[in-house]
């Protein structure tokens, strides 16, 4: 009790902020009129959305077995809402993460070679500006077409843009090092290589979780917006779906666990790079997080919003 | 019979750069001298006179326009493992342990690591962070983390140390402190030491012989026979006086012979 009454103390202001945002949210939605469309709500009480909402899920579980399925006449369930939303977030989950494993290690990998070798600069610098510049959400549809409206087509895609954003990160790191530490180490007898690898990837590293982060909440806005457009299965083409049927309780419900789950990405990224940098005195460390955690849930929303459009 | 050949020699060297506006700066304009071994020499003027620029050129940092370097004969090409230096800036790696800082040079040179413990805890000992072995930088204040860099280059058994500036950025006190860490350090390992400052006191406590740089040329060379360790009545001698009244006229400091005088009142 003694812990919860702290809590609430030292977090007054942005509880007192929450709690303005629902009951705000709450007024309105007893205020605005429903929609002309299926009468469906504009704005969505949370009561609707935890239950109507919620349970209509269930119609999204296809799989014949564990709960009814609505499509076939069966009742909707509250256990086919959970499993609906576990079997899509399950394929989102996939996309993502192993497009962000994909192009996250090929990007650093890449920002590596490219800073070091004059060679791969020359080849690499002209198409990673390019592909930095190509709106990516807008070439969707291409790679659709290109690998299929599938998770290989999706993980691709998400792969691509990581990628390019940690290519270019990673080369400004490096840049950034300063200079007297490579020498020092020059001068204390190591080869270039060894300056590389010893002391200029190692000092680059904390610029780099900035650019991870950001990543992270661009791979969600990636997949989110694939499988709006493409795909059937994966919280967006819930979302798809949700804006088809005008249901805007199940767009605000998508986007909640769209966020929750780019929050635990960051989360779990963020601890893992906090063991990787942990020799930055700790200010430092806190310093570096906030920002780019703050800026990767931008990036998630925007996505989120752009989808819902 | 012929002298010992020198160390380090400096002939007719020049280093120029081109300004943005187009204009050719002369930062060494023509410099010459040798260095035995064992010396520690100071390298003394104001800023942007070439001090740094002399030393960057020795540790092979720095390309030169003209003349050449030497040291034991062969011609300085590149930054080596026989002359480390110490920076102004905090060089001590942040991600390494202060054992893995100091081991920095062995390590790369490939000892094995019971080799490097045995070099690595000689030193940390003799700089008294024994006890910091295992810690992160992040936890020394700045001036253990000098007294890291300085195990560090002595660690690594060069012949010649350079080291530009390395207490500039420390209060006074923990700079004297540091002072007699470095000598120590000097005395037991006979190394040869080129210390940039633009300190003369500092130049007077260290220094075998003192070098005046101003516009690119050194304009005096001057052997410091005071006895150490020189304390500031030794600094105040006649001879110390002398010195830094050399000093001072040749870098064109109008009140050059006040100073003197009052340096001499307080003696």
């Amino acid at each position: 009790m003694n812990r919860i009454v702290a809590f609430a103390r030292a977090n007054a202001v942005a509880l007192a902020t929450w709690a303005v945002i629902i009951g705000g949210w709450e007024v309105a939605a007893h205020l605005v009129p429903p929609s002309q469309i299926q009468g469906s709500p504009i704005v969505p009480s949370l009561e609707f959305i935890w239950t109507d909402t919620l349970k209509s899920l269930s119609g999204s579980w296809t799989i014949h077995m564990w709960a009814p399925n609505p499509a076939e006449g069966g009742r909707e369930t509250y256990l086919g809402a959970v499993l609906a939303i576990g079997y899509h977030s399950y394929h989102t989950l996939l996309r993502v993460l192993l497009g962000l494993l994909i192009g996250g290690a090929v990007g650093v990998l890449t920002g590596f070679l490219v800073s070091y070798s004059r060679v791969v600069r020359w080849i690499a610098w002209g198409p990673l500006n390019f592909l930095r510049m190509v709106p990516l959400l807008a070439a969707i549809p291409l790679f659709a077409f290109w690998l299929g409206a599938n998770t290989r087509g999706t993980t691709t895609f998400i792969a691509l843009g990581v990628w390019v954003l940690l290519s270019i990160a990673t080369m400004n790191a490096i840049r950034n090092v300063p200079n007297y530490f490579a020498e020092s180490a020059r001068t204390l007898g190591a080869s270039r290589l060894q300056t590389y690898l010893r002391v200029v990837i190692p000092r680059a590293l904390p610029e780099l979780r900035t650019a991870l982060l950001l990543s992270a909440g661009l791979s969600w806005s990636m997949g989110v917006g694939s499988e709006y457009i493409g795909l059937r299965t994966g919280l967006g083409s819930i979302m798809a779906s949700a804006e088809a049927t005008a249901n805007t309780g199940r767009m605000i419900l998508m986007a909640v666990l769209i966020v929750g789950y780019a929050l635990l990405t960051f989360a779990l990224l963020n601890s893992l790079f906090s063991r990787m940098v942990h020799w930055l005195p700790r200010q430092e460390r806190q310093t570096r997080t906030a920002a780019p955690a703050a800026a990767g849930v931008g990036a998630v929303g925007a996505g989120v919003a752009a989808t819902g459009e | 019979m012929s002298a010992p050949l020198p160390l380090v020699r400096f002939d007719d060297v020049r280093c120029e750069f081109e300004h943005r506006s187009g204009a050719t700066v002369h930062a060494l304009n023509g410099v010459s001298f040798d260095v035995p071994a064992g010396q520690f020499v100071c390298i003394l003027g104001r800023s942007g006179h070439g001090k740094t620029t002399l030393l960057r050129v020795l540790a092979g940092l720095q390309a030169t326009s003209g003349g050449s370097v030497r040291v034991r004969e062969r011609e300085v090409a590149g930054p080596g493992s026989d002359r480390p230096m110490v920076f102004q800036q905090d060089t001590v790696f942040p991600w390494m342990h202060v054992r893995a800082n100091v081991e920095f040079a062995l390590r790369v040179k490939g000892l094995a690591k019971s080799e490097r413990h045995a070099i690595s805890d000689r030193w940390l000992e003799a700089v008294g962070l024994t006890q910091f072995a295992e810690s992160w930088p992040r936890e020394l204040s700045g001036g253990m983390r000098k007294r890291v860099a300085l195990a560090a280059v002595f660690a690594s058994d060069a012949d010649v140390l350079l080291m530009d500036e390395p207490f500039g950025s420390l209060d006074y006190f923990t700079r004297r402190g540091l002072h007699d860490v470095l000598l120590e350090l000097w005395t037991a390992a006979g190394k040869t030491i080129f210390f940039v400052t633009h300190d003369i006191e500092e130049s007077l406590i260290l220094a075998d012989r003192i070098l005046v740089m101003s516009d690119g040329l050194l304009v005096e060379d001057i052997p410091v026979e005071l006895p150490r360790p020189r304390s500031e009545e030794i600094r105040a001698s006649d001879r110390g006086v002398e010195i830094t009244r050399t000093i001072l006229e040749r870098l064109g400091v109008e009140q050059a012979m006040d100073v003197s005088e009052r340096m001499i009142v307080r003696e």
